[in-house]
């Protein structure tokens, strides 16, 4: 198959240059902060990467060529694999001697809003960590999105790229022009993160604190700098400004679309949203439950303050945690792990297998009982008052049926590690739904525990979660290079 | 249009002769025995399941009724539910048993052929009652050879759907003409099997009264054995080997002997299913033995080589006899029994499980959905071997699988009340689904059920039931739809 060599290299100068800007603000903090290794070495790569993007963009033609409809995987694919190169880079040359493996680790889990960590957080240069945060909420809309957002030379095809690498059944247009419908994303994105941030000053956190962690939870990554669950900063007030924007932040951005043109209406009868929330909901209550009659976790307003924060973190897949979940009852870890398998919404920063089709699949399996008693009904399955199409119906069954084939297969991978099973299969399912955190040893996020070959495989995991497969299985797929080869 | 109830109620005194006669032989080897204590025990039951059975028998008559499918699925599930708390009288009568709930979860666990136990001290117990234990799994075995050809076939369940529409050639459709002489075959197969393994067993050494025993569980995939250490207990290779080889027999779709019969063993192994039936279980057991001799679990090739071929043929076939302590294996090996516990043995087998054949078809639907990204436009037909499966049986299928997957959460959940760690939980749930017998850590190949509470040993054995009626028979019951049919 010929690649498109025009659309790849465009694309890439494209995220070259955004990737160079952003290092921008961790060599303020690094000069801020004296750190002169890792200023330098931002300050190296920043120029090289705006130096390559430019030249990359000046020189490629304003012409759309045609992109078909594999090959758009294949941009995405190649845009974050570029993407989590660069990313290594920071970390390789901030002169702490990080490991290749480990830079790698970092820039994947930092880019698919993973949140997993290798290199304790207390030993990263500052500049370091908000370059880990920014590179959180730069990956959490996504990257391509933002390109996709300030070129519009891409035209009609930018959508394809954007179905690729936008996680959910489908990408939905707020606008006529793809590219005004990433910039709407955008901008919703930037205002949402601005309030947080200005709900956050007022805490306890240092403004950089501050900027970090919002920018993570944005993101729905993670916390940093508050890792291994220790409570130092977190009162109420701080934790619920965390679950709520994790929520926001996992929620279906054409909702907040629909709030700005008023079509009220809408919002309120979308059932994704209401079933993510009745989740979120009943999650809480019922781990509240849980917590109090267990006995152990003091009042009952602190047990409900720690079940909804819990509940929303692992929900929206955030993941991070307020107290030692080891110890928490089973009934409120098996709650979570669902949490954590069902996710958040579609099209949204979020992961794992996604409410909408969580929805679809119970339509399906109650449509399978009824066509038993009557077989020859005609029974579409309604969602929203619209039905669901037969290819999207088959696309979710699809999904969810690789999700687990490549939840079985990577567990048996990753036995190889020799952890014990309970950790092997939360470090599995925390990579690919990007949630970053689990059970068992990986508790807080901590990965460090694998070898080398561990942490690369957890890294492939991680952006095959982000991609939603797709795109790397095709790789291996025959027809994919050769579509001219018939194969059955 | 209702259920009828005088076919269910002429059936269920069919139910009861049979129970009523089979229990002859456990109060035989009571006789033999000389334990005169299990002798009322047993007749406190047999007299009051014939009287009733003949009564039932003779004045409900024949000719008038005609069985309908809605009657087929209160049949059966009635049938098994009634079998499995008749057959748990004979355990509380005498005293083996305490309480009541745990002799009906140790006799369904019988008639399901799953194989768990909650018996602390097997070999304390007489031997006329471990006798009709295991004669249960028999019973069992043989009622589950009327499921397939009687009531699956008119009743459209994807087992013997895929069974007939799909196994190699018309030869296959239909075996002989008349339903009665289908099954009267079958049976022989079955018997035949039984007679041949005893027979075995004996001249390697066993006692006629092991033998017949551990025949009827391996017969019946079930795992009941009269040893604490199950098939542990016999050190002898030969008898290991034999109970393997008899296992994996009992897992193969029992339609493939008449075509070994009727066109000899080349036709046979063009079967699909068997084909990755046998080489699931040679590459399992190949990897589990390379790890297990590579980090020294055992020093001894030969004895490694059988146990891991042992160890993966029974949960494959969901027997559930253990030579082996697998729990304590690197994980993994315990990765790759897992595995083999999601797959389940052949369809039209006495195994339980997800069945090979929808593992097959799942995978050739990832498969097709990852080549329709890629070309959207393309036709491609799902193909087991040459025939083609239709878009409703492969839609069925799915069906089928997000069910077992929403039952396995669903009875996760309530178990998790017990506050056991979650593999615990989890493996318990998917051991009784799949008629399996050991799962992982507290419910391991050396440990017994005994702990859970009354509430989990309740749910556990109508997950049983529910699994052995691959789902929808069993689920079908709760629907509303089913009772009126009128009711939109």
């Amino acid at each position: 198959m010929r690649l498109n060599y025009r659309v790849i290299r465009h694309t890439i100068s494209i995220i070259l240059l955004i990737i160079g800007i952003a290092m921008f603000f961790p060599i303020v903090c690094a000069v801020y902060h004296d750190e002169t290794v890792p200023a330098q070495g931002f300050f190296f790569s920043s120029l090289c990467c705006v130096g390559l993007g430019a030249l990359g963009i000046r020189f490629s033609r304003y012409k759309t060529t045609k992109i078909k409809a594999g090959e758009s995987y294949l941009i995405a694919f190649i845009g974050w694999i570029s993407v989590s190169i660069i990313g290594t880079v920071p970390y390789l040359l901030s002169g702490c001697g990080y490991s290749l493996s480990d830079s790698i680790f970092e820039s994947v889990s930092g880019w698919t809003t993973t949140g997993a960590w290798v290199i304790p957080f207390e030993t990263l240069p500052i500049s370091v960590v908000l370059w880990k945060s920014i590179t959180n909420w730069l990956g959490g809309m996504g990257l391509l999105l933002l390109a996709i957002s300030f070129f519009p030379v891409l035209g009609a095809e930018g959508q394809k790229i954007a179905t690729a690498e936008m996680p959910g059944t489908a990408f939905e247009k707020l606008a006529s022009r793809t590219s005004q419908t990433a910039i709407i994303s955008y901008v919703i994105y930037i205002v949402m993160t601005a309030l947080e941030f200005l709900l956050l000053l007022p805490t306890n956190l240092t403004p950089l604190e501050a900027l970090t962690n919002t920018l993570s939870t944005i993101s729905t990554a993670g916390l940093l700098n508050v890792n291994n669950c220790i409570n130092l900063h977190m009162n109420t007030y701080t934790k619920l400004i965390f679950a709520i924007f994790s929520i926001v932040g996992s929620v279906n951005f054409v909702m907040y679309f629909y709030i700005c043109t008023g079509k009220w209406r809408k919002v309120f009868r979308n059932t994704e949203l209401r079933v993510f929330l009745g989740f979120i909901l009943v999650g809480s209550i019922v781990i509240t439950g849980s917590l109090y009659f267990s006995g152990g976790h003091g009042s009952l307003l602190h047990c409900a303050e720690d079940a909804f924060t819990q509940t929303v973190a692992y929900s929206a897949t955030s993941g991070f945690e307020v107290d030692n979940l080891n110890l928490w009852p089973s009934l409120a870890k098996f709650i979570l792990m669902t949490l954590i398998i069902c996710g958040g919404c579609g099209n949204s920063t979020s992961g794992s297998i996604k409410i909408i089709r969580v929805v679809i699949f119970f339509k399906l399996i109650r449509r399978g009982v009824y066509k038993r008693i009557h077989p020859r009904a005609i029974k579409p399955v309604m969602l929203d008052n619209h039905p669901v199409s037969t290819t999207t119906a088959s696309n979710v069954t699809v999904f969810i049926l690789l999700y687990f084939a490549v939840f079985v297969f990577a567990s048996i991978v990753m036995s190889l590690e020799n952890q014990d099973m309970e950790t092997t299969f939360f470090t599995v399912l925390a990579c690919i739904s990007n949630n970053g955190t689990g059970f068992g040893k990986i508790i807080g996020g901590d990965f460090s525990m694998f070898s080398p070959f561990g942490r690369f495989f957890s890294a492939i995991l991680m952006l095959g979660g982000r991609l939603e497969f797709y795109s790397i299985i095709m790789l291996f797929s025959p027809s994919f290079w050769n579509s001219d080869r018939v194969r059955s | 249009m209702t259920v009828n109830y005088k076919v269910v109620l002429r059936i269920m005194g069919i139910l009861l002769l049979v129970l009523g006669f089979s229990l002859i032989p456990s109060l035989v080897v009571a006789l033999i025995y000389k334990e005169y204590n299990c002798v009322p025990a047993f007749l406190y039951v047999i007299i009051p399941c014939l009287v009733p059975g003949f009564i039932i028998a003779k004045n409900v008559n024949r000719s008038m009724l005609k069985m309908k499918i809605r009657d087929g699925y209160l049949v059966v599930a009635m049938s098994w539910i009634v079998a499995s708390f008749i057959g748990a009288l004979p355990f509380y009568f005498s005293g083996s048993i305490p309480s009541l709930v745990e002799s009906f979860f140790e006799s369904a666990s019988g008639f399901t052929t799953t194989g768990s136990t909650l018996i602390p001290d097997v070999e304390a117990l007489p031997r006329s009652i471990l006798f009709w234990r295991s004669f249960t799994h028999w019973l069992g075995g043989m009622g589950v050879i009327v499921l397939i050809m009687a009531l699956f076939s008119s009743l459209g369940v994807s087992g013997q759907l895929i069974a007939s529409a799909e196994t190699p050639g018309p030869t296959m459709d239909k075996l002989t003409p008349k339903f009665s002489d289908t099954a009267y075959n079958l049976y022989r197969i079955y018997i035949v099997f039984t007679a041949v393994e005893t027979i075995l067993l004996c001249l390697g050494g066993m006692s006629l009264y092991d033998s017949l025993v551990h025949s009827f569980g391996t017969a019946g995939t079930g795992g009941f054995s009269t040893y604490n250490n199950s098939i542990a207990h016999f050190s002898s290779p030969y008898l290991q080997w034999v109970i393997f080889i008899f296992m994996v027999l009992c897992g193969i779709n029992f339609n493939l002997f008449f075509v070994l019969k009727r066109r000899g063993l080349k036709e046979m192994l063009k079967d699909n299913e068997l084909r990755f039936y046998l080489t699931l279980i040679g590459a399992t057991a190949c990897l589990i033995y390379m790890d297990l001799m590579l980090t020294d679990t055992y020093t001894d090739p030969s004895a490694c080589l059988r146990d891991s071929f042992f160890q993966v043929g029974s949960i494959i076939t969901t027997t559930g006899y253990a030579t082996a302590d697998f729990d304590i294996w690197p994980t993994f090996a315990k990765m790759l029994i897992f595995l083999v516990m999601l797959t389940g043995a052949c369809s039209s087998s006495t195994g339980g499980g997800v069945k090979i054949i929808r593992v097959l078809v799942c995978l050739k639907l990832i498969k097709r959905g990852i080549s329709l990204k890629i070309h959207p436009n393309r036709v491609v037909p799902i193909r087991i071997g040459e025939k083609e499966i239709s878009q409703e049986v492969a839609t069925g299928i799915a069906n089928f699988v997000f069910l077992y997957v929403f039952t396995v959460f669903l009875g996760s959940l309530l178990i998790s009340f017990n506050g056991y760690d979650l593999v615990t939980t989890i493996t318990s749930v998917m051991t009784c689904l799949g008629n399996i017998g050991p799962g992982f850590n507290l419910v391991g190949p050396t440990c017994n059920f005994h702990f859970l509470s009354g509430f989990s040993k309740a749910v556990l054995s109508l997950l049983m039931i529910a699994g052995r009626l691959e789902l929808f028979t069993f689920l079908m019951l709760f629907s509303p739809h089913y009772w009126n049919s009128n009711r939109v």
